[in-house]
């Protein structure tokens, strides 16, 4: 079972991704809008997943600061959230 | 040199929800191929028939460029941007979801399919202001030649996305042969036919095949089928 991390500045897409990505098998998952509360999860993350209205200084940061596997997430929805994801299986 | 990716059309992602049946040129849902998750800047292209009355209910997008193109029915749209309308074959609709909305979209006819593309390209810029627009295109404008219905720029011909691409549409009468030359050096064109048959630089294609073309500067269509129509998705190559 992988952990997903979500991270996005939209309160609705992050939590729909969230309960999309708790919907697989696969996968667990937790939605944040904050880069403070990304960087101090204690959980384990196997992927952090960069939604929508995160601000270049707050990417940055991540990027910079976690280093399990980023995804870019485009879409908003289910459309493309299995094939981005299916690489870490 | 110049290189192709022939996706010929019963390859495609099939799926049937009852009332949406769809086909995926690209990895999109419970469809996934490794080898088939995009083409350049191109990330979805789905061929939708939807039932009468039905449709997506309201559901977000976000950070993407989405063209929708009916061929054939009434589509009814209603976003969170307060736009309620009506696309109708012979239009093209376009979104940039940006930093995000909500939408659904609806068969308007209770006895009548509706058939219509669905593109989403990635954008060249994250997190824009969402914008939604829609245009009538003149079907006489497509006759035996390109007709641009799509570009970046607001003060060109066709809506306009965020990202360097064009997109053109055609429909030809038999026999006819037509060249596009590609706009921008790098980006890649891809082929769909809508319907008909046309050999596109010598390689024959038939309804709903699709074909990228890569390092190209010009592509030529000819053994044009009666009433063979095109599009062309001329879009960037590296993201």
């Amino acid at each position: 079972m992988k952990h997903v991390v979500i991270f996005g500045g939209n309160k609705d897409i992050v939590e729909l991704l969230v309960r999309l990505i708790g919907n697989y098998p696969e996968f667990t998952a937790s939605g944040f809008q904050d880069a403070q509360k990304v960087l101090a999860l204690g959980i384990p993350m196997d992927v952090l997943l960069l939604s929508s209205g995160v601000s270049p200084e707050d990417e940055a940061l991540v990027r910079r600061r976690v280093s399990v596997p980023i995804i870019q997430h485009f879409g908003g929805g289910s459309g493309l959230l299995r094939a981005e994801l299916q690489p870490y299986l | 040199m110049t290189s192709y990716e022939l996706h010929v059309a019963g390859t495609r992602g099939a799926a049937d929800h009852g009332w949406l049946k769809s086909f995926h040129t690209f990895s999109f849902a419970n469809y996934y191929d490794p080898k088939r998750i995009h083409f350049g800047a191109l990330r979805v292209l789905n061929d939708d028939t939807v039932s009468g009355g039905m449709g997506f209910g309201q559901h977000p997008h976000d950070n993407m460029e989405i063209i929708s193109i009916p061929l054939e029915g009434d589509l009814e749209h209603k976003d969170s941007m307060g736009n309620t309308t009506v696309i109708r074959h012979g239009e093209i609709q376009v979104m940039s979801a940006g930093t995000g909305i909500y939408h659904s979209e609806y068969n308007r006819n209770k006895d009548a399919t509706v058939k219509f593309l669905q593109i989403w390209i990635f954008p060249n810029k994250k997190n824009v202001t969402p914008r939604y627009d829609q245009i009538e295109l003149n079907p006489a404008n497509r006759a035996n030649k390109f007709d641009q219905i799509l570009s970046p720029s607001p003060d060109d011909a066709g809506v306009w996305i965020h990202q360097d691409a064009w997109f053109h549409i055609g429909k030809f009468d038999a026999g006819v042969s037509a060249e596009y030359s590609i706009k921008k050096t790098g980006n890649g064109l891809y082929v769909f036919v809508l319907n008909g048959e046309v050999a596109v630089d010598g390689q024959a294609l038939a309804s709903r095949d699709g074909l990228g073309i890569r390092d190209a500067a010009s592509v030529s269509f000819s053994e044009m089928s009666q009433d063979a129509e095109i599009l062309l998705m001329e879009v960037p190559m590296q993201l």
